[in-house]
């Protein structure tokens, strides 16, 4: 990452010195250009090393949304793959308040060999009558070959006046 | 001629500038609980000038660091200066107590997962995080000299 930093200063200050004084106009255009072109640097980056450290065939992704959310208050996530504990989360007002506006989180990216497994997670937050609430969920699912997509999903059971959550495979 | 040695001095200028600050390692970022109940993560104050400082009631001087940089970010509040204390009491209470004396939010690292993170060796420790949320200084000596050096550091990250 240092080394992108530094090719980064490198660049910055190659072009500020090749600027022949005729074109000092033109200066703003082109450090915006050469800004767009790390930004699409930093991004291809980005990518690679996702796709390095977390393989197509082994890679396991939670994501979690939230609707409404009337009857229940996200304090944190735990997350448990296989009786195992692999993210607790906090959530701040910013972060709810994303989410409550259509956000969806990736909370989770890790690998896992294929066969069964078994996905935990614990909210906790504040439940209706601002009472502490801590309720599970659990998915049990068969991870074969390619990415394996898991969403957790929070929403109001209008009916009960109960928050309900769900947990559900991408295809 | 004198215009070209002008800019290519101001390009290294920006050169070196622009190393300082992206040399400096990104902050690693952590979400604690506040004494006034609420999650507070560190990313979300990029754009401030933030001042981390750790804080334990079996350490002597972290009493007079906190107070000190609670004035002083008080006082460069409107500049983008900000105060987060860690506590990394087993207890919340003597926190508690702390926070009611302090304008700064405390946060609780029961866990002591931040101080790991951190790398935190011995106490008080203060840690310089710039604009860019990128962790510019820390501070671990407590010889009375320090407390000048932390306006001077934070001024010098507010200029930037």
């Amino acid at each position: 990452m240092d080394m992108k930093r530094l090719l980064m200063a490198v660049l910055l200050a190659a072009s500020l010195g090749a600027v022949p004084l005729a074109a000092e106009q033109s200066l703003d255009t082109r450090m915006q250009d050469l800004r767009q072109e790390i930004l699409h640097l930093n991004r291809e980056l980005f990518m690679l090393e996702e796709d390095l450290l977390f393989p197509a065939n082994t890679q396991v992704a939670v994501f979690l949304s939230m609707d409404v959310g009337e009857f229940f208050a996200l304090d944190s996530v735990e997350l448990k793959l296989n009786d195992r504990v692999v993210k607790r989360y906090l959530y701040t007002p910013r972060e709810v308040e994303a989410l409550l506006r259509g956000g969806v989180q990736q909370l989770y990216l890790g690998n896992l060999r294929s066969g069964s497994h078994e996905l935990v997670a614990v909210f906790t937050g504040k439940g209706p009558h601002d009472r502490d609430y801590r309720r599970a969920t659990s998915l049990n699912f068969e991870k074969g070959i390619g990415a394996q997509f898991v969403e957790l999903k929070i929403s109001d059971r209008v009916s009960r006046q109960q928050p309900e959550f769900l947990v559900r495979e991408w295809d | 001629m004198a215009r070209e040695a002008c800019r290519k001095g101001l390009g290294l200028l920006l050169l070196l500038a622009a190393m300082a600050g992206w040399a400096a390692p990104p902050a690693p970022d952590f979400a604690l609980r506040s004494a006034d109940r609420h999650n507070v993560r560190l990313s979300e104050f990029r754009g401030q000038v933030l001042v981390v400082a750790f804080w334990s009631s079996r350490c002597a001087d972290c009493d007079r660091h906190v107070e000190h940089l609670d004035a002083l970010t008080q006082r460069l509040s409107d500049r983008g200066a900000r105060l987060l204390v860690v506590s990394i009491d087993r207890e919340p209470n003597a926190a508690l107590e702390r926070a009611a004396r302090l304008q700064a939010p405390i946060l609780f690292d029961m866990e002591r997962e931040v101080a790991r993170l951190y790398d935190i060796g011995r106490l008080p420790v203060v840690h310089f995080i710039d604009y860019h949320g990128r962790l510019r200084d820390v501070e671990t000596t407590a010889n009375g000299r320090e407390l000048t050096r932390y306006e001077r550091t934070l001024l010098a990250l507010l200029d930037e």
